[in-house]
């Protein structure tokens, strides 16, 4: 018995350090890594993504909500010029942004994984029945964060797509079937840059309840 | 600017960057649009990863790292000044149809050509058994689908026969700033790997 209890408490802090490797730190590896990262900093990095995604996003809506007032193009043409400086930042930060949302999932669910499996590996039965209920109740956050994100991910692309069909559209010869469709696709257009803007705000709601656990687990552990 | 986009023919109709069926030979060059425009940067990454063989190799893992992270760099450099020279000839008044069929094809494969040298370098990195590294060259690789999203919308205008000239250069002037962040994370995540190897 001895030996036994540090080996316990080794395996339940490993146990914790996985989940918060992903809900921490963004750099933090399930197998060790070199790096110690500051808790809350995974949450943070994934805080910021959404934070730029919902600016870049908004000056779209924005801009798009600027467009119906003018009805020929050469009116239209300042505020259009302001469309076109926010779709071109969104088209190139989102890149980023979705590539590091994706990947950030994805790193989540490799941790929980490997988190799961070590989760069998405890034998003492009290510390196993307490680090089975921290891991549901991180993983539950996880999985709001994963599902809110999922969201965004359905709302934005259809968004970009629209937001692309709609700027060649202007490209092209003003007729006045044209202008009336391209009014109802601003709506449209507007309506769906907003339901994004939802979407990310869900997902900055999903980080700070994971975040607010987080702290709690830490605080209970200390 | 919305006249100086438009390029009319002499029956007064907008002149888009498709074929049309009223001049000779242009059904054949239709069929060659559709040709070049089938091969959808979605089946890039099908393609099998190590397709080719690396360029560049190293007696060791590192040196094979630092290579590849080269070589990448290199290429996304040609793929860059590639999207900044087609948005050039795009914009000037004598580009025509035949010239963006050209234009796309040479794009898909400096893109396709950046794509399994990346792969490479993802395959490298994967050897290393360092997450951190691994999440960088996922996120990349995540990147790397996204930018293509680019051509895929380019092809279904041109598809349309709504393919206006400024919406191509429009869509140059993404890719060469898209690749542009791009490869400013490669630097990143080139520099923290100079700090594991």
């Amino acid at each position: 018995m001895k030996t036994f209890r540090p080996v316990t408490a080794v395996v339940s802090s490993l146990v914790l350090s996985l989940a918060f490797g992903w809900l921490v730190g963004g750099c933090a590896s399930p197998s060790g890594g070199s790096t110690a990262p500051k808790p809350g900093s995974g949450i943070a990095e994934y805080r910021q993504v959404a934070r730029e995604a919902h600016q870049s996003v908004a000056a779209v809506v924005d801009s798009l909500e600027a467009l119906p007032s003018y009805s020929t193009p050469s009116s239209m043409r300042p505020d259009l010029a302001r469309f076109d400086r926010a779709f071109h930042q969104l088209e190139v930060t989102s890149v980023k942004a979705r590539a590091r949302a994706e990947a950030i999932i994805a790193r989540g669910q490799a941790y929980f994984d490997e988190w799961k499996e070590n989760l069998a590996s405890i034998t003492n039965q009290p510390a196993a029945r307490a680090d089975t209920q921290r891991y549901a109740k991180l993983f539950e956050h996880f999985d709001h964060i994963r599902q809110a994100s999922s969201e965004v991910r359905e709302a934005f692309r259809p968004f970009m797509e629209r937001l692309r069909d709609f700027r060649a559209n202007l490209d092209k010869a003003p007729n006045p079937a044209a202008t009336e469709a391209s009014r109802s696709e601003l709506a449209g257009l507007t309506a769906g840059g907003r339901r994004v803007l939802q979407t990310l705000e869900s997902v900055a709601a999903a980080l700070n309840a994971a975040d607010a656990e987080l702290h709690a687990t830490i605080k209970s552990k200390e | 600017m919305m006249h100086a986009l438009l390029r009319r023919s002499q029956s007064g109709q907008p002149r888009h960057l498709v074929a049309s069926s009223r001049a000779p030979g242009r059904a054949r060059l239709a069929t060659a649009i559709l040709l070049v425009l089938s091969f959808s940067p979605g089946d890039w990454t099908q393609h099998p990863v190590f397709a080719q063989p690396p360029p560049l190799t190293g007696s060791t893992l590192g040196a094979d790292l630092y290579n590849a992270i080269a070589a990448t760099q290199s290429q996304a450099d040609s793929v860059r000044r590639a999207a900044n020279e087609w948005g050039r000839r795009a914009n000037s008044g004598s580009y025509r149809a035949e010239f963006f069929q050209r234009d796309f094809a040479s794009m898909q494969l400096q893109f396709q050509s950046l794509r399994d040298q990346f792969n490479w370098l993802g395959s490298l990195v994967g050897q290393l058994g360092h997450p951190p590294a691994s999440n960088a060259a996922a996120e990349l690789d995540a990147g790397l689908n996204i930018i293509g999203e680019l051509f895929t919308f380019l092809e279904k205008q041109a598809n349309a026969g709504t393919l206006e000239q400024q919406t191509i250069v429009r869509t140059c002037r993404a890719f060469e700033d898209a690749l542009s962040e791009w490869q400013r994370e490669l630097r990143k995540g080139g520099a923290r790997l100079r700090l594991v190897l």
